[in-house]
């Protein structure tokens, strides 16, 4: 009997030492700082086939990380300047970041609505690549207003999802 | 009325009285005014009396036609004004007179009645303006003369190929050839002929009746024209074009002097030909062109006469021309670099290629092509950076069109997520089974 609560009180013990997970980690900060987000969102990414539809926020504040949601990447040039790109990025696996967990379901012409600044921005898929993971993708800006979305390759590891999407005429 | 001949110096004076043949009591004149008439004498009928010349038989005919019983001339006193103009005509040899009594004074008496006839006799001799003309028509069209003397109207024909209709003659439609129509005047006023009588021991005389014939012939030459339109590209001066655009399917249309339209000519097979365009001067403008290339804004005058019968003009079009700049970076973190000597092979709708490029210090590289869908293909690129995909340029219009080719070099986050362990569950189930 005393063997067996030695048993718990070891795996307690265990449990508290183990280190938290990313969905954890997550759950915390986003409950602490409600308030900051609502000041920080400048958007939304809505993407009806693989059921996302996430906010965004500011390049430069704290909620635009990858840990956190889908993050803005500084390069981005926003609509509706002419030309324009937009980088997402963000988590792919498992757990409540994973927010790119099925970007690999999309396919040409998959539509993607972009919400910045209380405006709508429709896109379509219009090429779907991998690159060798090196800490960076590479890009061909287009005489058009792009979109690119990417994340961890859910299929290859050390391979990067890169999906590029351009805006459609309205 | 008298007489005097200079020759004998005698003066005869005559009343004025109808000669009129037995049987019929037709009448007639005298032709040889110091012959004396001996009514027992046979006569002889004749259309060439030995003492007239052709000249004066034709005079004296018209006198004598135009004279007593012609239309209104009923009054006897138009028998003696006829018998005094035909001596007139006959002889020059003596003087002719009205006098106021017999062996009278002269007196110039009737004047106005013989005017009316010289001026019968002058309007008859009058042909038509068109007469003994050649004229040159084109085929398959009709043609209006109107006769500037204007005595058309008394001249008829037998050819239904042309009309003479209020002073005008309108020639039909004929085929190329030469033609030789004929017009005629003849008047009926008396059912017969004139003749002159002739005796060796009388006064010749002549009969009043119709004149002869008086025809007259008008040619025609009838030839083909044609305007004929070859198209050629500005450029290839050929009939080949550039790029993708085709020459046939330009239309021309062509007006006349007054811009009217007279027709749309389409060019197919790099032609088109008018056949038998009347004489006149037209206009072509081109109102639309073929698939690619510019209008061609030019008038064209074209003047068709039988001296400028064919008519052949070569007409150029401009194709649509585009001039494609590329303008190539590349860069990390929205800083970019001009990227030389990257190459792109352009090809054709075909897929073959037509032209390569290559880009210059600053990452500039340009060409101009004609009408059609190309696609610019990048063929190196620096290390680290993807080619960007091929580009569909399609040269529809000429407003020049820059493309610039940027390649991102972005830095994203670790996006990799460890398949974490719900360690709380796994928790719960050890305390269950505990």
């Amino acid at each position: 009997m005393i063997k067996k609560y030695y048993i718990i009180i070891l795996l307690c013990i265990v449990c508290i030492m183990i280190p938290r997970t990313e969905e954890y980690t997550k759950i915390i900060p986003n409950i602490t700082i409600i308030n900051k987000t609502t000041s920080t969102k400048i958007g939304r990414i809505n993407i009806k086939k693989i059921k996302l539809k996430e906010d965004l926020y500011k390049i430069g504040s704290e909620e635009n990380n990858v840990e956190k949601h889908v993050t803005i990447l500084k390069e981005s040039i926003f609509p509706p300047t002419e030309n324009s790109i937009v980088f997402l990025a963000a988590h792919s696996g498992s757990g409540k970041i994973a927010y790119f967990q099925e970007l690999d379901k999309l396919q040409e012409k998959d539509e993607i609505i972009l919400t910045l600044n209380n405006k709508n921005y429709y896109y379509e898929v219009k090429d779907i690549w991998e690159e060798k993971k090196n800490g960076y993708i590479n890009v061909n800006k287009e005489s058009k207003d792009q979109l690119v979305l990417t994340t961890c390759s859910p299929t290859k590891e050390q391979y990067q999802l890169v999906i590029n999407c351009i805006k459609k005429e309205s | 009325m008298s007489k005097y001949n200079y020759t004998t110096k005698t003066t005869y004076y005559q009343k004025a009285r109808f000669f009129r043949k037995n049987g019929t009591n037709e009448f007639a004149y005298c032709i040889e005014p110091f012959s004396f008439f001996n009514e027992s004498q046979t006569y002889e009928s004749t259309l060439n009396p030995n003492n007239l010349t052709q000249t004066q038989i034709d005079r004296i005919s018209k006198i004598a036609h135009f004279g007593y019983g012609y239309k209104n001339h009923t009054d006897i006193k138009w028998y003696a004004i006829t018998q005094m103009m035909i001596w007139q005509a006959s002889d020059g040899s003596g003087n002719y007179y009205f006098t106021d009594t017999l062996n009278g004074n002269a007196i110039n008496a009737y004047l106005p009645e013989m005017n009316e006839i010289n001026n019968l006799i002058n309007s008859y001799d009058i042909l038509p303006s068109i007469a003994n003309k050649t004229y040159t028509m084109v085929e398959d069209h009709s043609i209006v003369i109107e006769d500037q003397n204007k005595v058309l109207n008394n001249f008829q024909t037998d050819d239904n190929r042309i009309a003479i209709q209020n002073n005008k003659l309108t020639i039909n439609k004929l085929k190329e050839g030469k033609y030789d129509f004929t017009i005629y005047k003849q008047e009926n006023i008396y059912n017969q002929p004139y003749i002159f009588y002739q005796s060796n021991n009388s006064q010749n005389l002549i009969k009043t009746g119709n004149l002869n014939k008086l025809e007259t012939k008008i040619k025609v030459k009838v030839i083909k024209t044609f305007l004929e339109l070859s198209k050629i590209d500005k450029d290839t001066q050929s009939i080949t074009p550039r790029g993708e655009a085709i020459l046939d399917g330009a239309v021309y249309t062509l007006y006349d002097q007054n811009n009217n339209k007279i027709e749309d000519l389409t060019i197919k097979d790099n032609q088109a030909i008018i056949h038998n365009l009347n004489f006149g001067k037209y206009y072509l403008k081109e109102t639309t062109p073929g698939i690619g290339y510019t209008l061609d804004d030019n008038t064209y005058e074209i003047i068709v006469s039988e001296e400028n019968s064919k008519t052949s003009l070569i007409m150029e079009n401009k194709v649509i021309e585009k001039k494609i700049i590329v303008k190539k970076e590349y860069g990390e973190n929205n800083s970019f670099l001009k990227e030389k000597n990257i190459m792109f092979n352009i090809t054709n709708k075909n897929g073959e290629i037509i032209d390569t490029i290559t880009t210059n210090e600053d990452g500039i590289a340009e060409i101009t092509l004609p009408y059609g869908e190309y696609q610019f293909i990048q063929m190196n690129t620096t290390e680290g950076y993807s080619k960007v995909d091929p580009i569909n340029i399609t040269v529809d219009n000429q407003e020049e069109e820059v493309i610039e080719l940027k390649d991102y070099k972005i830095a994203v986050p670790n996006t990799y997520t460890k398949q974490t362990i719900n360690w709380y569950y796994l928790l719960q189930i050890l305390l269950l089974l505990i």
